[in-house]
């Protein structure tokens, strides 16, 4: 038996074999890689536009004049079986002539006449689904909250993939408290829409999970819908929200504040928000700007200024934080708030307090005392409830830290 | 060791100057075909090409009303070419028209369409631009170019926001195109990548600091719009292997005229990757449908390198096509059924070379070729899992249908029906991801998979594992092997460019056909003997010098018919057991309660049954309880079982239908009752041309389950040939001098009538005249020795058992022969 022979025959076949896994492996795929330069070329001719139409189907088209006949006829209470045109129309003509009549009085919302057309012409002419979901629509916005719930109910019975049906009976829901049967609406309407409306399905479960408390749940529910509106400022502050409820990192949550700030321009409550949570944790530098825009947006509101005022204090601003005092001092509708404000701007400026009724007991009040104190480097107060506190405890401690560390202390007191 | 003059040992010395010559053959053949590529067609014409899958699922209820959906294919450019594009869409028609954005399909169709699916084949390029430095940016634009310098409500092009960021990032010299360009692309290109699936605008692209590939591009175009530079976004796919619904945008920026492409989210500045798909231009969505319709989408993408001469019979380059190509053209079949065709021959000559060189064994010849033709339209692993599970289902299925002891051609009927039945209703849960033709063609092979469940199902009831484990390994290899043949653009590309190659695949066939070197595995399995003798011989020896030149079909034929065989052997007056009845028909079941209720002792044999199996041994009847050889009880409806099996041709190696006999019982020589305690012992005589020339005892052992098969734990004692003495045993290869049942000692035993056997063994070549053979003798106690059986295909085991090759002793009387011939 020679094994040399079947030795040599096993190499060469694995030789080959390994030759051609080498040559698939590492023979360069052909990719042309066009090289071009920009050379004046001709200009390109363009095509005939043709859109896409979103439905082209061929509509039943009932004329214009004969629908506005019928709108009239609606108006006056009159009902629709009794024009000639209605008489003689097919079953799928009138069907659309009820749609044509439905949607125009919705849109100049004669809700209570559509639904009063609606309930004389019966069943056979609602199977449509837009003239169920202006019925439902409409009994909504008449405050008959229970039978536009049943509407919707009717109408995504029919038509499951009915988006904004679906969200439309989950908003009601969801102002009942119904959260669980709200949820399991908006679990529907996630799957069958896309974009926007999936979005907003989205925020609304995430609304509902933090209702609930199952603050998580929220945040994922905001985030995932965020990937789909960007551009809502208002879920981003929601999110901002959720995250500051669930303790996240204090730059993690203030980036999420920023953002909604940056896309809600002229939201004065928005970039107020995103600031004052940037107060609280201590984020001055970051809280500064969005608090200039909130009190610029809305100069007149006392509680945007004290924010203000409270940050360029922080951040020894004392000319600036004076000006805001003072201007609190005298426009704040809050009595505690002018006190405060009083004390503060006789404080920043070294003047005598003496005459002053003492702070408000109050946490802010405290709070000023403790930084008062700190500025005159006089006995520190009692301070146990503003650690306590969470609006409060992370101020504190810087505060505290401060007078701890003098050489730290990056307030520059002089004028 | 053998005489240099040996003639087998020196085939296996020619054979290894063949395969000197074969390599040397072979090297030149690479080299002359690498110096024609040179000289004729660079290369290149072998590298593979890069295409891509692309697949479009989209899904919808349209729930009682028409629907309507519309997205953009892919289409023709400079940068990308279509190979293939269809689509399926029950119950919908589709209309295309080409419009300034893309090529828009649009398919309309009634409450009963669901799904639409779109694959192509595309062969994309990369492109680079090379930007001039010193240009500057027009005021005069012509007409056709204003529409890409007007804002939209997502590109606010002149939002206060946009031009206070522009005066903030512009560079010195804000009227040089490329300057410009370079700080828009910098600064979008920086921007945090946040993976939004929904659109950004410019604006909150700005305000967050963050966008997407939309929100990036939109501000690319609306600070681009703001220098006056006319801007498009473009709308596509980065063809990636997986599942994905995420599409891509990018910019595109007129620069003298030409629309240079730029990707701030994946940092391409005036150039684009070869994987860029484009579909559509301007700021649009892929899809429109009717409103409601719980639309939803996949692309599944796959890359692959295939032969570039495969593509070659498509569109341009169809005039220089050869004929191989221009067949595939006119069959209109895929590139990879067409490979499979074109590679099947390669495949099987790698099936003849792992078989008969590696000696792996499989199920099947060429079933492992076929279910890698299968793998290559499903992916190995989907393939190798259905092989398996389809398998398993076949085993499960032949496992119930064994009690009905149905015939084997129903049998396997039964078998394909199941198997088919169930593939279907696979093929309906996967019917998203195979394409028809796909599912079709994996028909086939899971059809010949049934006929594999059969002899599997064999091994599993003879629990012969090692078979097993040896087989399902050898076919897995196998099916690995031709799989990557199939696939091998090299391969493709070598084989459609030179037909010729196939000419050199029959050669390959010729020269492993007469090859009778050892294969890789004997090199292991007789190592022992190998110690000892250097004229050891393998299976392709055997068969090819042996069995195929001196033994006829015929004979093979009367061989394996042990009635036949008997009948032949008796007329040459050598002894053989008596036939107590034989059972030929069903029918012929009704006499078998009287025939078996008059002995005591008997054997139930098969007549065309091989290595024992099927036969049953009663040593007893108890007021008719049969006691079998190994003590079990058997009942007359477990002998009535067994001979309607045998019938039915369950044990049979020639045919569907086989004969039944029964056999007295033969007693074992008193002088081998100590050495084989557990079940009738037997000679192992091989001749050549009527000379004895090798002999072993075979002896029965508990493991073996009183079987002399040596397989099955058997003990191989060999034989002296001159006094019929034991010089040696071996079990499971392994030396050993005891009985392991009995420890009774094994050598130095003397057969009794040694003599008688030899001559007994001669005369059996005068009745069965195989020029190779083997005779099974048994000693009975009164009668002496009787022949069992003949055996025209004797196995090589015994070379192991007496340390002795055949080839030697072969070569010996083939010379003696051809002396006396001269």
């Amino acid at each position: 038996m020679n094994s040399k022979s079947t030795f040599i025959h096993c190499l060469l076949f694995i030789v080959i074999f390994v030759a051609i896994v080498f040559a698939d492996r590492f023979l360069p795929a052909q990719s042309q890689v066009i090289k071009k330069s920009t050379t004046i070329a001709s200009l390109e001719e363009l095509y005939e536009e043709q859109e896409l139409k979103r439905n082209p189907l061929e509509d039943v088209v009932v004329p214009e004049l004969i629908l506005d006949e019928l709108h009239q006829q609606a108006l006056k209470r009159k009902p629709l079986t009794s024009h000639q045109w209605f008489k003689t129309a097919s079953y799928v003509e009138q069907e659309r002539i009820v749609e044509e009549v439905s949607d125009r009085l919705y849109q100049h919302r004669d809700y209570l006449l559509l639904i009063e057309m609606l309930e004389k012409l019966g069943d056979k002419y609602g199977m449509a689904a837009s003239v169920k979901f202006y019925s439902a629509a409409a009994n909504s916005r008449v405050g008959d909250v229970e039978k536009a719930i049943v509407q919707y109910q009717t109408l995504v019975e029919y038509f499951p993939n009915h988006q904004a049906g679906l969200l439309n009976l989950a908003i009601l829901l969801r102002k009942q408290q119904r959260f669980n049967l709200s949820n399991q609406v908006l679990h529907r309407a996630e799957n069958v829409s896309a974009g926007r409306k999936l979005a907003k399905a989205q925020s609304l479960l995430a609304s509902n999970y933090r209702e609930m408390g199952q603050l998580e749940l929220a945040r994922e529910y905001f985030i995932s819908s965020i990937e789909y509106r960007p551009n809502h400022a208002a879920t981003w502050l929601k999110l901002a929200n959720v995250e500051a409820e669930l303790d996240l990192p204090a730059t993690v949550v203030m980036q999420t504040f920023e953002r909604a700030a940056a896309l809600g321009v002229d939201q004065a409550n928005v970039f107020f928000r995103a600031g004052s949570y940037g107060l609280s944790q201590g984020l001055y530098q970051r809280a500064l700007p969005l608090l200039e825009k909130a009190s610029a947006l809305e100069a007149s509101d006392d509680e945007y200024r004290k924010a203000l005022a409270w940050v360029e204090t922080e951040l020894g601003n004392l000319a600036a934080a004076s000006k805001h005092w003072q201007w609190l001092k005298v426009h704040s509708s809050d009595a505690d708030d002018q006190l405060l404000a009083e004390h503060m701007f006789l404080a920043l400026n070294q003047q005598r307090r003496e005459r002053l009724k003492p702070l408000p007991k109050n946490l802010e009040g405290q709070y000023g005392r403790l930084f008062i104190s700190q500025l005159q480097t006089s006995k520190q107060p009692k301070h146990e409830r503003l650690l306590a506190s969470k609006k409060w405890q992370t101020r504190t401690n810087i505060l505290l830290a401060k007078r701890n560390n003098p050489s730290d202390l990056s307030l520059n007191l002089t004028h | 060791m053998a005489n240099f003059d040996n003639p087998i040992t020196a085939v296996s010395r020619k054979q290894q100057w063949n395969g000197w010559l074969m390599l040397a053959v072979s090297a030149m053949l690479v080299l002359a075909m690498v110096g024609y590529l040179y000289q004729q067609m660079s290369l290149s014409a072998i590298t593979p090409a890069k295409v891509f899958h692309y697949q479009l699922h989209m899904s919808f209820k349209p729930q009682g009303k028409d629907v309507v959906v519309g997205t953009y294919l892919p289409n023709e450019s400079e940068r990308q070419k279509v190979l293939r594009l269809r689509s399926e869409a029950a119950n919908m028609e589709r209309n295309d028209f080409n419009s300034s954005h893309g090529l828009v399909s649009r398919w309309r169709g009634n409450e009963a369409s669901e799904s639409i699916k779109v694959a192509a084949i595309l062969q994309l390029s990369s492109v680079q631009f090379d930007l001039p430095t010193d240009l500057a940016i027009s005021n005069d634009i012509p007409n056709i170019y204003l529409p890409y310098l007007m804002a939209t409500d997502d590109v606010q092009v002149h939002s206060p926001e946009i031009s206070a960021l522009w005066q903030q990032i512009k560079p010195q010299n804000d009227t040089n195109m490329l300057a410009v360009l370079n700080s828009i692309y910098n600064y979008t290109s920086s921007l945090e990548p946040l993976a939004f699936k929904g659109g950004t605008d410019a604006l909150t692209a700005l305000r967050l600091g963050a966008a997407s590939c939309n929100g990036k591009s939109r501000l690319f175009t609306a600070l681009a719009r703001l220098n006056n530079i006319p801007t498009r976004l473009v709308g596509g796919v980065i063809l990636k292997d997986g599942k994905k619904k995420t599409s891509h945008q990018w910019v595109e920026v007129s620069v003298n005229h030409q629309w240079v492409p730029f990707d701030p989210t994946n940092n391409h500045f005036a150039s684009l990757p070869d994987n860029y798909l484009e579909l559509y231009r301007g700021d649009l969505s892929l899809f429109s449908h009717t409103k409601n319709i719980d639309f939803d989408y996949q692309f599944t993408i796959e890359g692959q390198r295939i032969a570039q001469a495969l593509l070659a019979g498509e569109g341009d380059s169809a005039a220089n096509a050869n004929w191989l190509q221009k067949l595939k053209t006119k069959l209109g079949v895929s590139e990879q059924t067409f490979a499979i065709f074109l590679l099947m021959p390669l495949c099987a000559l790698v099936i003849t070379v792992l078989r008969n060189v590696f000696g792996f064994q499989s199920f099947g010849v060429f079933m492992p070729m076929l279910i890698a033709s299968a793998c290559t339209l499903v992916g190995l692993y989907v393939g190798l899992m259905g092989f398996v599970l389809v398998l398993a289902l076949a085993v499960a299925t032949y496992a119930l249908l064994a009690p009905l002891k149905l015939l084997k051609i129903p049998r396997l009927a039964i078998l394909i029906t199941v198997i088919n039945m169930i593939t279907l209703v696979g093929l309906m849960q996967v019917e998203q991801q195979l394409s028809l033709q796909s599912g079709l063609l994996s028909l086939f092979p899971v059809i010949v998979i049934s006929f594999v469940a059969d002899k599997m199902h064999d091994l599993i009831t003879q629990r012969d594992w090692t078979s097993l484990v040896k087989s399902t390994f050898g076919t897995a290899v196998s099916i690995f092997m031709c799989f990557y043949v199939l696939q091998s653009s090299t391969l493709q590309n070598a084989f459609i460019l030179f037909p010729e190659l196939y000419f050199f695949v029959v050669v390959g066939q010729i020269y492993f056909g007469r090859w009778t070197g050892a294969r890789l595995n004997e090199l292991l399995r007789f190592r022992h003997a190998r110690k000892f003798s250097d004229d050891v011989i393998g299976i392709n020896s055997r068969n090819k010098k042996l069995v195929n030149e001196l033994n006829s079909p015929q004979l093979l034929q009367l061989a394996a018919d042990k009635l036949s065989s008997k009948q032949a052997l008796a007329r040459y007056d050598v002894p053989v057991p008596g036939t107590l009845a034989r059972f030929d028909s069903l029918i012929d079941l009704k006499r078998l309660p009287k025939t078996i209720a008059k002995f005591d002792q008997f054997v139930v044999k098969p007549n065309a049954g091989s290595q024992g199996n099927g036969i049953l041994v009663i040593k007893d009847n108890i007021e008719k309880t049969f006691i079998s050889a190994s003590g079990k009880e058997k009942t007359f409806f477990d002998i009535y079982g067994l001979v309607h099996d045998i019938i039915n041709g369950h044990y049979s190696q020639l045919g569907d239908s086989d004969i039944a006999y029964i056999e007295p019982l033969i007693q074992q020589h008193s002088s081998l009752a100590k050495v084989s305690p557990d079940g009738l012992c037997d000679v192992r005589v091989v001749l050549l041309h009527g000379k004895v020339i090798n002999a072993m005892l075979r002896i029965p052992t508990k493991k073996s389950g009183g079987k002399a098969n040596l397989h099955q734990g058997a003990i191989g004692a060999a034989l002296d040939l001159k006094t019929g003495s034991i010089t040696g045993a071996r079990q499971f290869n392994q030396d050993i001098d005891r009985h392991p049942d009995s420890g009774a000692r094994l050598t130095d035993i003397q057969l009794p009538q040694w003599q008688q056997i030899l001559d007994m063994s001669e005369k059996c070549f005068a009745a069965i005249p195989l020029g190779y053979m083997g005779v099974d003798i048994c000693i009975d106690n009164t009668r002496g020795p009787l022949v069992l059986e003949v055996n025209g295909r004797p196995g090589l085991e015994i070379q192991n058992v007496t340390k002795r090759g055949l080839a030697t002793p072969i070569n010996d009387h083939l010379r003696q022969v051809s002396a006396v011939k001269a």
